[in-house]
């Protein structure tokens, strides 16, 4: 092993990976080998000098920016938001039984809403004409009787 | 866990559990993560991109895909790289928008040479950080990453995309390219 892969096993130390006994292997060179030696003071001296600069603080800007962001979309969840936010972006979360029966109970009001719109007209062609004639139907003739005649006006 | 730079965030949730109120959607969790990395991300960002507005626009950008993207992150552990990984690639778009890109072509490990005598009678640190500056990006942010932030190697290499073998190889030469240079600062500073 040459100097440049001690000197790469000196990076590697200062990271604590090396095994015990590439540890020692590394420290038997050291012990005759000047340059790997200067390498490891250099590369301590520059650790500690990168450990002690203070790192740059961010702007408050920044936190102003981030710490007012609206009301993430957090999907599949259900969540109460607050009273200020978007009606319109809320999404509606209802387990499937409960959509299902909301759904079945959707249709049926349909259904019945229909049957009930239509049945007064059906009921109506057989209705006495005074009733047809105020609720506004067509009059009709039954059985060869004029239409007119049948509330007895001539 | 004690992140550098962030101990004065007194919180006993770990990043984890801190994780899984914020995917239940807990605000206060969200806020707990940004303070406790928004000086780590922001000197990351800042490192690679040598420029404060800059560096403020990719840490924002990076919280804001924490914000929205949480879902995405499947490894609760692996959240310090991924945070990292995206700070890294905001960063690396600014660098492609601006047409200086932090990839390198050749194996040389310095950006420019910078002369001797532009440092001298600077403070170490100073000149450290001058020269960190100088280091090519794909030897700045793996040192940055495991000298500032105290990643592990699998760290590393889970936010920069590289092996493990590839990032001890560029933390050595990133060390011993800026141990080569400082040495004369350091007998200088030493027989003082």
């Amino acid at each position: 092993m040459n100097c440049e892969e001690y000197q790469e096993k000196i990076s590697r130390h200062l990271d604590s990976d090396l095994t015990d006994r590439e540890a020692q292997d590394l420290f038997s060179h050291l012990a005759g080998c000047t340059q790997c030696r200067s390498m490891l003071h250099d590369m301590i001296q520059l650790q500690s000098v990168i450990h002690r600069s203070p790192a740059p603080e961010p702007p408050e800007s920044l936190d102003r920016k981030v710490l007012s962001l609206p009301e993430p979309p957090f999907r599949g969840r259900r969540k109460v938001l607050s009273g200020g936010a978007n009606l319109w972006k809320r999404r509606l979360s209802l387990p499937v039984p409960a959509a299902a029966a909301a759904l079945l109970a959707v249709l049926l009001t349909t259904v019945l809403a229909l049957t009930m719109w239509f049945r007064p007209a059906e009921q109506m062609k057989h209705a006495n004409p005074e009733v047809r004639y105020i609720m506004g139907l067509p009059e009709i003739e039954v059985r060869g009787i004029p239409a007119n005649s049948a509330n007895g006006i001539n | 866990m004690i992140v550098p730079g962030l101990e004065n965030v007194v919180t006993p949730e770990t990043d984890e559990q801190l994780l899984l109120q914020l995917r239940k959607g807990n605000a206060r969790a969200f806020e707990l993560l940004y303070r406790r990395y928004r000086q780590p991300i922001y000197a990351f960002c800042l490192r690679l991109l040598g420029n404060e507005a800059r560096a403020e626009d990719a840490a924002e950008e990076t919280f804001l895909k924490l914000y929205h993207g949480i879902d995405s992150l499947v490894t609760p552990g692996a959240f310090r790289p991924w945070l990292f990984r995206i700070a890294r690639n905001e960063a690396l778009m600014m660098q492609r928008q601006r047409k200086n890109t932090i990839e390198a072509g050749d194996d040389t490990v310095w950006n420019d040479e910078t002369p001797l005598t532009l440092l001298t009678g600077k403070e170490t640190t100073e000149i450290v950080r001058e020269l960190l500056g100088k280091l090519k990006g794909e030897f700045r942010e793996v040192l940055i990453l495991r000298e500032e932030n105290q990643l592990s190697y699998a760290e590393i290499a889970a936010a920069t995309g590289l092996t493990e073998s590839a990032v001890k190889s560029r933390i050595f030469k990133a060390r011993k390219a800026l141990a080569a240079r400082l040495a004369p600062f350091f007998r200088e500073r030493k027989n003082e």
